[in-house]
């Protein structure tokens, strides 16, 4: 087979029945980038028998883990959000999800369950199975206009399958024209004002700190992913124009931020898709003005840490999507 | 009967526009395959139609190939 180039690739998901069984991928995601990789802790005896190099290795535990990255489609990513830490709902054609404290990835039937992620790979016509398959970690940033998503990913077991049928639908993609960053006043349903058109760039991240467990049970894939202490940050820069968001730095004042990002740049509630990232209290972990230099912009720099809310969420997402899950 | 495809996808809406690897087509909908988008699939992806989409369960292969194999058939 001769050599092959990465456009060649694709990545095919679908949502598992049991967590861990293989399903054939039926819906078909572009991605920028992938590193999925079988990962394994392998033995190796340190016997002293008159010898000091290892003399013998047994194979180990393994999973799967890596990075996905590419650009937020309001089409697919339901079905990546579903196969995370949320608590999923669907109504009137939106998916929103909130943060779940669930101990550890689970699947089940219905939209409002969280599902684990069978991910197909093909790499110089070569087919990659990874089942069991959780995202551990999500960054959205807008980047060159574009928002983008960087997904960390865990799964339990690899195996080599059948080459997958694709059917690709048209890209969605959420270009320069699609954004809106609104800040308000913490609340457990803030009151966003007018569209903030200070902002150059916006990064709204998660970090449920999953990993592998793998446990005795005759096998060497992983039994299941864990979750850990869900860590949730807005990180963005804006031109500093006046003391308000330093001072509430400051005094910890805690923040909402809000980005929408729309099909055409229409109202979340008028568009036929998008996605509204919304983080509802934000305390400002760092808040960065400086003279960088002469001729240089003075801009704020921040990080906001999501905290819990009385009576409400630290964050939704809300995605308009034409996608059904079940 | 020239190979056609009948495309359902459960995840998506009725009449969406899908790319079957070159091959356009709506969900709902049903493709004849001329000899030329054969031959065109298979120059493009080394396989067949039935190769690719035999064992789909969204796409639905019936009818049989119109391309002429090597040496004549």
């Amino acid at each position: 087979m001769p050599a092959g180039l990465g456009g060649g690739g694709k990545v095919g998901i679908a949502h598992e029945t049991v967590m861990g069984t293989y399903v054939a991928p039926t819906i078909f995601v572009p991605i920028l980038s992938e590193s999925l990789k079988y990962t394994e802790e392998q033995y190796y005896s340190e016997q002293i028998r008159q010898q000091t190099i290892v003399s013998d290795v047994k194979s180990g535990y393994y999973h799967v883990e890596g990075d996905i990255e590419l650009e937020v489609d309001p089409t697919n990513m339901p079905l990546w959000l579903h196969a995370s830490r949320h608590t999923p709902s669907f109504a009137a054609g939106v998916f929103t999800y909130v943060p779940s404290s669930a101990g550890s990835a689970s699947t089940a039937a219905g939209v409002t369950n969280p599902k684990t992620l069978s991910i197909t790979v093909v790499r110089n016509n070569v087919v990659f199975g990874y089942t069991g398959c959780t995202v551990g970690g999500f960054e959205f940033m807008v980047e060159d206009g574009v928002l983008k998503c960087t997904m960390n990913v865990l799964g339990l077991a690899e195996a080599v399958q059948a080459t997958p049928s694709p059917v690709w639908v048209a890209a969605d993609l959420l270009g320069a024209d699609a954004h809106r960053v609104y800040l308000a006043a913490s609340a457990a349903a803030p009151t966003f004002g007018a569209v903030d058109i200070n902002f150059n760039g916006f990064t709204f991240r998660m970090n449920y700190n999953a990993e592998a467990q793998n446990r005795i049970h005759a096998e060497r894939s992983a039994s299941y992913v864990s979750f850990g202490i869900t860590e949730a940050e807005v990180e963005s820069e804006l031109d500093f124009l006046d003391r308000t968001d330093y001072d509430n730095f400051v005094n910890n004042a805690q923040r909402a931020i809000k980005l929408e990002s729309t099909n055409g740049g229409a109202t979340f509630a008028a568009s036929t898709s998008g996605i509204v990232l919304q983080a509802n209290r934000v305390s400002y972990d760092a808040y960065d003005i400086g003279l960088e230099g002469m001729g240089d912009l003075i801009m704020a720099g921040f990080t906001g840490r999501m905290i819990g809310i009385a009576a409400g969420d630290a964050y939704s997402i809300k995605v308009k999507s034409p996608t059904t899950i079940t | 009967m020239a190979l056609k495809l009948e495309v359902d996808h459960p995840n998506y809406p009725k009449d969406m526009e899908f790319d079957l690897d070159g091959i356009a087509a709506k969900n709902g909908g049903t493709v004849n395959v001329t000899e030329e988008m054969e031959a065109a699939f298979a120059a493009k992806n080394g396989k067949t139609i039935r190769e690719i989409y035999g064992h789909s369960k969204i796409v639905k292969v019936s009818g049989t190939s119109e391309v002429k194999k090597e040496g004549g058939e």
